[in-house]
């Protein structure tokens, strides 16, 4: 017997992915020379190179950070966000091929350093128009690695979720930072409406599906919450009447603090934590596949009566007790120790639902 | 997600929501109507229709040209190999004998300086590397 680590669980749809997204990038790739070619056969072919992959990495990016709002405005949209992580790091490496050529184009050439080149040959730091963009795109590209350097689950068990999101958020700083980059510099060279009407589209579609998602999930969690001020039964709070869950699915709460998934299954009511152990996924926008909680996100699953992983995984969630009083669903908000086994409140049959799960 | 970094996105999104938009539409506002960099050759003037005389050089060819009534002329110097000297400079002597710089001469190609020929009856070019004090070519025509 023998035990072996795999960096990487390869599986069917991980592998389509990375086909898919390889093609795409080969097609663009393909395109963008020749059509360079055509329309500007003297550009040498470092100059195209450096165009390429600067174009590309700036789409990519656009393409990656759409993905997380999409999800929250339409599910259909989740298997691109199983794995998102593919499309950051190739994002990254596009990026890198475009600044190592940069920088020996234009910064490796001379007695300075290429990197001292690269932050003192244009100074106008007190500037706008004539910014140093090339230092904006630099940094940009710092964040980028550090992300797709962490990008691998080893890191996100190694520095906790919240440290992992936390770092991985720092996108947005990279993103607007790239966006000025590109503003900043090919765009005042080129001055093309159409550059800069690509840029704009680009941004605002981005920005735009941020602000609609936000505006929905903001209205969720509003709806979600449920006030301890007026506790009804035994300090237990009100959630919400049976009919209101749809079978094999959830109701996001939020009690005195504590983010609550409510999970209605085989005529049984159980409530868990709603934060998945992997990557916090909204474990109430799942359901109940195989009588497992299974998360949306990435198919982490746990069992609805103890908030347990079945085995061989060893994730535990904390669980809450659960009332039916009548149609009414109370839940208590004190959380028991992860893993804590809790009776689920048994629906009569006189209330079986005849709401479905879509 | 958590609530918590559910509201630090929506904080993070509201105010780039404001920002990028604004630095995107100040970046299109700054661009320059035209470019700042010069170009790396000046344009050419169009070559006249004749040349009336020719002289070679071991690095250039000069080309006296003139309009079809004789009333215009332009030096034109082909440069056919890369020029050894680091400073090459185009002089046309004036009617009081003093000389006019044309211009310099850099990169292999073509270079054409129109000439203020009307005053004087001989027109008189030279080529000078000013840094050897070395003369590369010359050429004189009597109209």
């Amino acid at each position: 017997m023998s035990l072996t680590y795999d960096p990487v669980h390869w599986t069917a749809h991980k592998k389509l992915y990375d086909r898919v997204l390889l093609g795409l990038i080969a097609g663009y790739l393909s395109v963008f020379f020749g059509l360079q070619a055509w329309l500007h056969p003297a550009s040498t072919y470092e100059t195209n190179i450096i165009r390429a992959t600067g174009t590309l990495a700036f789409f990519l990016l656009h393409v990656t950070l759409c993905i997380g709002p999409l999800c929250r405005l339409n599910r259909r949209f989740l298997p691109l966000l199983y794995n998102r992580r593919h499309l950051g790091v190739s994002v990254f490496l596009i990026g890198l091929v475009h600044g190592v050529f940069n920088m020996v184009q234009f910064h490796s050439l001379s007695n300075a350093n290429p990197f001292v080149s690269l932050f003192t040959s244009n100074t106008a730091y007190n500037a706008f128009a004539g910014f140093p963009f090339e230092a904006l795109g630099f940094l940009a590209l710092v964040i980028l690695f550090l992300m797709a350097a962490t990008s691998h689950d080893f890191w996100l068990h190694h520095l906790t979720p919240r440290i992992w999101k936390s770092l991985h958020m720092m996108v947005y700083a990279a993103y607007s930072m790239l966006v000025m980059h590109v503003m900043l510099g090919v765009i005042q060279l080129e001055r093309s409406p159409v550059f800069v009407g690509l840029a704009g589209v680009g941004l605002f579609t981005v920005v735009g599906l941020h602000v609609a998602a936000a505006l929905k999930q903001q209205k969720t969690d509003r709806e979600a919450i449920r006030e301890v001020a007026y506790p009804e039964v035994d300090a237990f709070v009100f959630a919400c009447t049976v009919s209101e869950i749809p079978d094999n699915c959830a109701r996001m709460l939020m009690i005195d603090g504590q983010n609550i998934a409510l999970f209605k299954y085989q005529q049984k009511l159980s409530a868990v934590h709603n934060l998945c152990k992997h990557q916090n996924g909204p474990l109430s926008e799942g359901r109940i596949i195989d009588g497992c909680i299974t998360c949306p996100w990435h198919g982490y699953q746990y069992l609805p009566g103890n908030g347990q992983s079945p085995p061989p995984f060893q994730e535990k969630l904390h669980t809450y007790d659960v009332l039916l009083h009548g149609e009414r669903v109370y839940v208590h908000p004190k959380p028991h120790p992860e893993g804590t086994e809790r009776p689920p409140a048994i629906i009569p049959d006189n209330l079986s639902s005849t709401n479905t799960a879509v | 997600m958590t609530p918590a970094l559910r509201k630090t996105h929506r904080i993070a999104w509201f105010s780039l929501a404001v920002l990028l938009p604004l630095a995107w539409l100040a970046a299109v506002l700054a661009v320059p109507d035209k470019l700042c960099q010069e170009p790396a050759r000046a344009p050419q003037p169009a070559p006249l229709g004749s040349i009336v005389q020719s002289k070679q050089s071991e690095n250039l060819l000069l080309n006296l040209r003139s309009d079809v009534e004789d009333s215009r002329y332009q030096l034109e110097i082909l440069i056919t190999k890369p020029l050894t000297s680091a400073n090459a400079v185009v002089w046309c002597k004036q009617a009081d004998q003093t000389n006019k710089q044309l211009g310099l001469l850099g990169a292999k190609g073509v270079y054409r300086f129109d000439l203020d020929s009307t005053a004087t009856q001989t027109i008189e070019v030279t080529v000078t590397d000013e840094l050897k004090k070395q003369q590369l070519a010359a050429l004189k025509w009597d109209r």
